[in-house]
Parts: structure tokens; C-alpha cells; sequence
């Protein structure tokens, strides 16, 4: 049951988003989130869904992963819908009137407007980033990207050695934690049966045994660390460097553009009474 | 002057940690560039702890160790030191850092800072040497635990060092796995001159190496070429040791009056061929 763990839900694949950057991927991400939340109008949302699907297409992901992948958002997403549905007061006569429920017109844009907004927030940073970037190129670029920080007393390298190292370990705690059930289940050991709170104190013999080894993996791999030379992140070179190409600078200003043209856009589309709040 | 000299060194770990008391005791011994030397011991005979005072990691109580004239607690030149010596582990995940093996094998010489592609270059050759070249790209859990020391090998190798220590590196594999290890141990000895140094408790790996080591409570029981040590077959007995098959079965043999009678065994065989050779001279000799 735990060995179909995926890690950061990377999709291999050759598709352009996949060879870009991790750099620019994830600038382009920051700025995509800027823009769902700057986008008011319909013709603005409209553009913008037009760039998602294209990046969708372009990604190579299919339809069925990528909907899959909202799963865990459906229900705040469809709370987010009918909060925004039933408690949005307008300026008109209700649409529906019943009891205490009011349905407006606004009520029903913005509830659209919620929906999409969630849902396009979700799928853009998932195909945009996490879909088509391994674990190890976000934790590269993360660290690159961050690098400044470093004058200002951020211990960088070390944050991204951790996560590394985290990456590195999961899989093996994975096989690790199912090991110790096993062994505790061939003693008579029962994790299924019994209320919660029951279950979860079945698990305490499972974790007190992870922990501890834990504890000894982190000594073994830190003299490991050592006798490879390791000494923080001071005089470290890297084997792959990064090198933004003509691409990547072009994605990430023709994406910016869109960005900016979206945002002065708005005043205009509103003025032609598009505009929601 | 030889590669490694390690002189009356002693080292204890603090009492609450084991109570064992000293690990390493008054230990002295050289070890020449190019050489394959086994060191034999059970379990708490002080042999891994001797394996981390060799670079460094830990400090010596007393006496000194040199690495090719560098000494381990000169802080100036550890990194220098642990270039030219590196060390194998005995738990395959443990000694792993990156989810992919290139990357981890890259770990050495990035953290020494060489050019991006000095460093490429290292780790093609490395994975080349251990033949795992095909599994760049994979992620540790995806491989066997052999394959794992290999890219822990690898790891080791591409930082260039002169001499590997063999930390119990095979002491958790199948016997495929060990075999594949034992395999590549032999190459990098024969085929990249480089020195190695074998901690093990197994009797047929210690016996493919030049010179045992025996550790007995820290310090050295018996110190000679495999066929010497294996001689003293009592004395590895009285350690809690075993010797190789071969040995045991032309000890047990030599014993024996009748045998004693119709040719007089020679000691400290441990290879099988060698030992088939004379059971055939047993059985026709005439009494």
C-alpha cells in the first residue's frame, strides 16, 4: 500500500515545459499566481484559461492526470463555490428566493469566477511546475534562485541539502515503516480493527522503532557526508550547472507580457462593465 | 616512506556511550602504496573504529595516524587527507545522499569544488569502473543492495583517492551481491593500483588479500600473508574466529594419526583447488 508513494508527482516526459528551466518554471509559476488573483474581468479570465490550456497541451500531460490531480481540491473548491453562491448579497432582486436563501446574479458569477480561480490556481502550478519538474531540479533552482538571501544570514545550501536529503529518504523510510508493520504484525500486531483513537496507538510500536533507526541513518550519513569531503556549502561547485537559454528567457517575457497586458487590460474591460469584485 | 603508518594508537569511546572501554588499543602497523590487506576481527574487536580514526573522523586518544605524511588531526589539510582515502560503509542506504546516483556520485567532487566538468567527466569514469553506467539516471531505492555499494563505491572513486577502505561494506548483502563487490574490489586493486583496505569478518574475502590484520579487543592478534595467519588455526579459534573450509577440513585431517602416517600436511591452505590437490596425494600415498 505504501510503495506507490510518488514523490512530488513528477511525470517524465520530453515535452519544451519539461526541458525548461526549473528556474524560469518557477518564476513563471509566482507570476501565474499573481495573475489568477489579478484577473477580474471575463475576457481577462478567458485569456487566461486560453494560456492554460495551452500550456496543458504543450505539457504532453494527459486530461485524465491532470484531473486527477484535482481530486484533493474538488471539496474546498465546491464549498468555495456555494459559500460564495448563497453569501453574496447584489444590488438587484434575487433570482431565487425562498426561506433564508437569497440567489443573486453576482452570487452565481462569483461563484463561477471562485471555481475557476481555484481550479486554474491548481492545475497551472501543478503543470507548470510540480507535473513536469523533478523533485531534485525544484530543490536545484530553489536553491539557486535564493542565493542572495545568503548575505542576509539565510543558511541556503543547508536549507536545500535538507531537502536532498529528505527526497532521498522517503522512499527508504517508506520501505522501512512497512518492514516494522510486518514484523509487528507476524507478533500479533492489529492496525486495522478499532475506533481511531485505538488505531492510532497501534501505531506507536511502529514509530518508535522508525524513529530510532532514523536517528541512526542521520549518524551513519552524516560521517558518510565527512569522509566524502563534506563541509557545508562553503568552496561547493556543482556537476550540472544551470544555463537559462534563449528559450527560457523567451518563455518567461512572453509571459510576463501576457501578464502585464492582462493587468492594464482590466480597467478597460471593466469599463465596458465586465469588472467583478 | 608507506602510504598509511598508523603508530601506538589508542582511542576509547566515552563510558556512558559503551561500556565497553578502550576500542583501539596501543595499535601500530604500516600499510604500503598498492597493497590489499585484510583486516579480521568479530564484532566489537575495535576494527570499525579503526577504519574512522584512519581519516579522521575520529581523533586519537593517543599515538598518531599519517596518510601519505599527512596527519589525521591536522584540520588544515583534512580534506586533503580524506581525498586521498576514502571509505566504504557497511549499510548501503545509509551512506547514500541524492535520489539520483550520477548526482550522488557528483557529492565528492562538488563538495572539494572542481570544475562542472572535471566532475562530469569523474563520475562517467567512475560509474564505469564499478559497471553501473546504465543506472545513472535511477533512483537508490530502485536498486539491489549490491548495486547500491557499488554507487557508494563509485561515490568513493570519483573523488580520486589513493587508498578505499572497506568499511563491512558486504556484511549486508546476499551472496550475489557480495560476490559482485569482492569483484570490483579486485579490479580496483589489480587494474587501478589502488591500496585496500578490507574490514570484514569473512574468512574467504580475507583470504584473497595480500596481508590479514587480526584484531582481538582492540589491538593486533596475528598480523601476516593469509597462508601465515591461516596456520594459526587454534589461535583464530581461541578469537572467535572461523577459518576458511578448506583449512578447517586439512587441519582436522592433519590431526588425525593415520593421516599423519602417509604424508605430512602443510598449514595454512586455504584455497580449494590447493586442498583437492592434496586429498588426491592423501588417498594415494602409501603408509
Amino acid at each position: 500500500m505504501l510503495k506507490d508513494v510518488t514523490l512530488g508527482q513528477y511525470f517524465p516526459g520530453q515535452s519544451p515545459l519539461h526541458r525548461l528551466d526549473p528556474r524560469a518554471k518557477i518564476l513563471g509559476t509566482i507570476l501565474y499566481i499573481v495573475l489568477v488573483f489579478f484577473a477580474r474581468s471575463f475576457p481577462a479570465y478567458a485569456a487566461l484559461l486560453a494560456a492554460l490550456i495551452v500550456l496543458c497541451a504543450v505539457s504532453g500531460i494527459s486530461l485524465k492526470l491532470i484531473l486527477k490531480g484535482l481530486k484533493p481540491v474538488v471539496f474546498i473548491a465546491a464549498f468555495t463555490a456555494i459559500v460564495n453562491l448563497f453569501w453574496t448579497a447584489g444590488e438587484g432582486a434575487p433570482l431565487v428566493e425562498f426561506w433564508i436563501v437569497r440567489i443573486y446574479p453576482e452570487g452565481i458569477y462569483s461563484a463561477i469566477f471562485m471555481l475557476l480561480r481555484i481550479l486554474s490556481l491548481v492545475i497551472g502550478t501543478s503543470v507548470l511546475l510540480t507535473y513536469t519538474t523533478t523533485p531534485m531540479d525544484l530543490t536545484d533552482a530553489l536553491e539557486r534562485l535564493l542565493k542572495p538571501l545568503k548575505f542576509i544570514g539565510v543558511p541556503v545550501h543547508e536549507f536545500a541539502m535538507m531537502m536532498t536529503i529528505a527526497l532521498r529518504f522517503v522512499p527508504t523510510l517508506v520501505e522501512e515503516t512497512q518492514k516494522i508493520m510486518n514484523a509487528q504484525k507476524a507478533r500479533g500486531a492489529d492496525f486495522e480493527s478499532g475506533n481511531l483513537i485505538r488505531r492510532v496507538k497501534s501505531l506507536i510500536p511502529v514509530l518508535i522503532p522508525l524513529f530510532i533507526s532514523s536517528f541512526r541513518r542521520a549518524d551513519d550519513l552524516a560521517i558518510a557526508m565527512e569522509c566524502r569531503c563534506y563541509h557545508g556549502g562553503k568552496g561547493r561547485t556543482r556537476m550540472k550547472e544551470l544555463h537559462l537559454r534563449f528559450g527560457d528567457v523567451l518563455f518567461l517575457f512572453s509571459f510576463a507580457a501576457f501578464g502585464v497586458l492582462l493587468y492594464f487590460s482590466t480597467p478597460f474591460f471593466a469599463s465596458m462593465g465586465f469588472y467583478i469584485k | 616512506m608507506p602510504f598509511l603508518s598508523v603508530q601506538d594508537l589508542s582511542f576509547s569511546y566515552p563510558a556512558e556511550q559503551n561500556g565497553v572501554g578502550v576500542a583501539v588499543d596501543r595499535v601500530s602497523f604500516t600499510v604500503e602504496k598498492g597493497s590489499f590487506v585484510a583486516i579480521l576481527g568479530h564484532n566489537g574487536s575495535g576494527k570499525s573504529t579503526l577504519a574512522k580514526l584512519l581519516n579522521g573522523i575520529l581523533i586519537p586518544e593517543r599515538g598518531e595516524v599519517l596518510v601519505d605524511g599527512i596527519r589525521t588531526t591536522d584540520e588544515d589539510r583534512i580534506l586533503e587527507l580524506r581525498r586521498k582515502i576514502g571509505i566504504v560503509f557497511q549499510n548501503p542506504d545509509n551512506q547514500l545522499v541524492s535520489s539520483i546516483v550520477e548526482e550522488d556520485v557528483a557529492f565528492g567532487p562538488e563538495n572539494v569544488g572542481m570544475p562542472p566538468k572535471v566532475i562530469a567527466e569523474r563520475v562517467e569514469e567512475a560509474l564505469n569502473v564499478v559497471r553501473m553506467n546504465e543506472y545513472r539516471r535511477a533512483a537508490p531505492h530502485t536498486l539491489s543492495g549490491g548495486q547500491k555499494q557499488r554507487v557508494a563505491i563509485a561515490g568513493v572513486l570519483a573523488l580520486g583517492p589513493e587508498c578505499i577502505v572497506f568499511d563491512e561494506s558486504t556484511a549486508m548483502l546476499d551472496p550475489v551481491g557480495r560476490a559482485e563487490m569482492m569483484e570490483v574490489i579486485r579490479r580496483l586493486y589489480k587494474e587501478h593500483s589502488i591500496t585496500v583496505l578490507l574490514i570484514t569478518h569473512y574468512m574467504e574475502e580475507a583470504a584473497k588479500a595480500e596481508r590479514v590484520i587480526v584484531m582481538n579487543d582492540g589491538a593486533i592478534a596475528l598480523d601476516g600473508t593469509p597462508k601465515e595467519v591461516f596456520s594459526e588455526v587454534e589461535t583464530l579459534w581461541k578469537l572467535g574466529l572461523d577459518v576458511p573450509q578448506s583449512t578447517e577440513l586439512l587441519h582436522l585431517l592433519s590431526a588425525d594419526e593415520r593421516v599423519q602416517e602417509r604424508i605430512q600436511l602443510p598449514k595454512g591452505i586455504f584455497e580449494e583447488t590447493e586442498a583437492a590437490r592434496l586429498l588426491r596425494r592423501l588417498f594415494e600415498a602409501r603408509p
